[in-house]
């Protein structure tokens, strides 16, 4: 089912949620799309499932800087919807790919008729807020070959070891010129970590580059495992008996999943 | 506006620039080449890395070269004086 394609669906489908469906559709996002600017209205909420949102802070001096990464574990426009309806940045889409997506009137309505839905969604967005504190600490004080690690880790995570990426798309995930990133691409590629070419990215190396990145990913893989496995636990009674059966020994019940 | 190329010369290696930049003209593409020169030589400096590029080479969709900064050119005036014997 398509829905699954997307970790926030499945979490609201196994909360049997069923209000959401009837008004969700699939799109196809174009690389470099826009999809929400800063101060303008949200209509539209992406739930990403092979596509990758960015989410940018501009500049007065025209430079700018990605706050964080969208992709089959969240989603774009949720709290905007439910609240002051407008985009506090501007986001596109850095890889393209398909996402569900649901008209933003539709979604308020849904989250007035369902609390735990609001839940959802407000989980995810506590994950998104730590997700660019992170990133805040992990610009100021990281050295560029952990953050470039840090954000290709990411972005494996999210599609898998190949994905198309320009330079010019790393150098503002990270805040740091273009020219930086043809430096550090070609040493990556020299020591056999990733392999670039013609804006196609192929991490040859995962472990490696676990090694090289600084602990940022995995903190938040962590925060993200966390703060998903309770709200599931809350949300489905049947699941929290199941874990607790695992816990005391059962074994069998850790295969399900 | 018109595309640029910041390649990375390493000695006698070039580290080619596949993706370039659209830039309006060439003073903008001169500026994006200082400003790069000075980017990658402070992080050398904060993380001791001694593997800098001597220049950025700046090429047109042709691939002339239209511009070539040396990295130390970018250094503090004193410190350029010192290290160049420039005055």
């Amino acid at each position: 089912m398509a829905s699954h394609q997307n970790y926030l669906l499945q979490v609201i489908d196994e909360a049997g949620i069923k209000n959401l469906q009837p008004h969700l559709s699939i799109t196809t996002l174009q690389q470099g799309e826009s999809l929400a600017d800063t101060g303008k209205p949200v209509q539209w909420v992406y739930f990403p499932h092979s596509a990758v949102l960015s989410c940018v802070v501009g500049l007065e001096s025209g430079a700018a800087v990605a706050g964080g990464l969208i992709g089959k574990d969240g989603a774009f426009g949720a709290v905007q919807a439910l609240d002051s309806m407008v985009s506090l940045n501007k986001v596109f889409v850095m890889v393209p790919g398909r996402a569900s997506v649901i008209e933003a009137r539709h979604l308020v309505k849904a989250v007035e008729a369902v609390p735990a839905l609001r839940r959802i969604l407000l989980t995810y967005e506590q994950f998104f807020l730590a997700q660019v504190q992170q990133t805040a600490a992990c610009n100021a004080l990281h050295d560029i070959p952990m953050r470039t690690c840090r954000w290709l880790l990411r972005m494996e995570e999210l599609v898998g070891a190949n994905f198309p990426l320009t330079q010019e798309a790393l150098a503002l995930m990270m805040g740091v010129r273009r020219t930086t990133v043809t430096q550090i691409a070609s040493k990556m590629q020299s020591e056999g970590l990733i392999s670039y070419s013609r804006g196609q990215v192929d991490l040859v190396n995962v472990p490696a580059m676990r090694r090289v990145s600084c602990e940022c990913h995995q903190e938040l893989e962590a925060h993200h495992r966390l703060v998903f496995e309770q709200l599931r636990e809350e949300l489905n009674p049947a699941r929290r008996q199941r874990s607790a059966r695992a816990e005391r020994g059962s074994g069998e019940s850790e295969l399900e999943q | 506006m018109r595309t640029f190329y910041f390649h990375l010369k390493h000695g006698d290696h070039l580290i080619a620039d596949e993706e370039g930049a659209t830039l309006p003209d060439l003073a903008a593409a001169r500026h994006e080449a200082l400003q790069s020169a000075r980017e990658i030589l402070a992080d050398a400096i904060k993380t001791g890395n001694p593997n800098v590029p001597d220049a950025i080479v700046v090429a047109d969709e042709d691939g002339r070269t239209v511009d070539s900064l040396r990295l130390a050119a970018v250094l503090p005036q004193p410190l350029r004086a010192m290290i160049l014997h420039e005055p």
